[in-house]
């Protein structure tokens, strides 16, 4: 008997990776009820995706639409950080849907459609950076008056930080050029994990890479952009 | 400021600042319409076999067919088929002689040589009609030489049979 719930417990985890909302509760000790609220969230959310996209597979025109707008705020800023660009953004991401599109009948669902929609983004960026090479010109969007109430950005400019002296637009015009210094490849890693907040194992998903080449690419980009951007550094005499 | 260096938390909070950059309002719902343009567009291009072959594709689903229904069936009905051509008796075959028929030679129509027609001229001094004897004419064939009178019954006429009548 102890022996088969300590094989169950062991099993526990693998359980809740398949019911993630309704894994069975053992008196163990763990409270197992209490489910994390970001986790129920995605979850709820890749369920209405599945149902969306099975309608859209079935030629449903409004669920295709839905999915449009629920998935186009993220893929827009994957595809304007990449570029600094909102017009090239803004063709890439039409592009990005009408390749959803034409190839929606062909996803069989092993994957998130997220993850999905993300892949053929992150190829459309990164293609497009490579090819444009030199002719780029910066188009930046405006910056939200979210920002004035941001807990990080007043801690920025109330600290004694040349960022409190330099113009928010010099500030996001310095920002997005040390972006574009970057390699496409780290580009879409600082993209989707330090703006996004894509976890390691999903961007690695999304890229078909392993998570420790993940990493490293992180680790190489922020190195380089640490030294790039040190003059928003807080003045350590003070 | 050379020794000025952001450390890691710095700068994701520096760069988590980008989250705020946003495009124009209303854009989202421009892009929507944008989109949906596009499709109509991408839909007047398509082929017509394609279209054809959608069109098809949808009369064959609202029959509800079970694809791997279907395809067990047909494959049992193509085995049966199969099995029935290998049962079924063969066609007689009329066997091919070892020796070949011999060739056909041209039929060459009998050649009836005639003895010397009788003229007046020919009489003998005393006046008297001499006729030669009948003579019995060989009869040889003869490739391109005129044909030879036919007789009914392949017979000769009684005229020409020796009288063996004796009484």
């Amino acid at each position: 008997m102890a022996a088969i719930f300590a094989s169950t417990t062991r099993l526990l985890p693998d359980l809740k990776q398949f019911f993630p909302t309704a894994a069975p509760t053992f008196s163990t000790g763990m409270d197992t009820s209490e489910v994390d609220p970001v986790v129920a969230e995605r979850e709820a959310s890749r369920r209405e995706d599945e149902k969306l996209v099975a309608r859209a597979q079935a030629g449903e025109s409004v669920a295709f639409d839905a999915l449009v707008v629920k998935h186009s705020p993220r893929l827009y800023a994957q595809m304007y950080h990449m570029t600094s660009n909102h017009d090239d953004a803004n063709d890439m991401l039409q592009d990005v849907w009408m390749k959803a599109y034409r190839n929606i009948t062909g996803f069989r669902g092993k994957s998130q459609f997220s993850t999905w929609l993300h892949s053929i983004a992150s190829n459309t960026a990164i293609n497009f950076v490579q090819k444009r090479a030199r002719r780029w010109t910066m188009s930046l969007d405006d910056v939200d008056n979210g920002i004035a109430n941001d807990k990080e950005f007043a801690e920025l400019t109330t600290q004694s930080t040349p960022a409190r002296e330099t113009d928010l637009g010099e500030m996001q015009v310095k920002i997005n050029e040390a972006m574009m210094k970057l390699t496409p490849d780290h580009r879409a890693v600082v993209t989707m994990f330090d703006i996004q907040g894509m976890a390691h194992a999903e961007i690695a998903e999304v890229l078909k890479i392993s998570e420790g080449t993940v990493r490293s690419r992180l680790f190489y980009a922020h190195k380089q952009l640490q030294g790039w951007l040190g003059e928003f550094a807080p003045d350590p005499k003070i | 400021m050379a020794d000025k260096h952001l450390n890691e938390k710095q700068l994701q909070a520096l760069l988590r600042l980008k989250r705020y950059e946003q495009p124009p309002p209303g854009y989202f719902d421009d892009l929507l319409s944008n989109i949906q343009k596009r499709q109509r567009e991408e839909m007047l291009r398509r082929p017509a076999w394609r279209l054809a072959l959608e069109r098809v594709k949808t009369l064959l689903e609202s029959f509800r067919v079970d694809w791997r229904y279907a395809g067990t069936m047909a494959g049992i009905l193509l085995t049966g088929i199969g099995l029935i051509q290998i049962a079924m008796p063969k066609h007689a075959v009329v066997p091919v002689a070892s020796n070949p028929a011999p060739a056909v030679q041209p039929v060459a129509q009998p050649t009836v040589a005639y003895a010397p027609a009788v003229t007046l001229d020919n009489r003998n001094p005393q006046g008297q009609k001499l006729l030669p004897p009948l003579q019995r004419v060989s009869v040889t064939t003869r490739p391109g030489s005129q044909p030879a009178p036919q007789f009914a019954g392949g017979a000769l006429p009684a005229s020409y049979e020796a009288a063996q009548i004796r009484f």
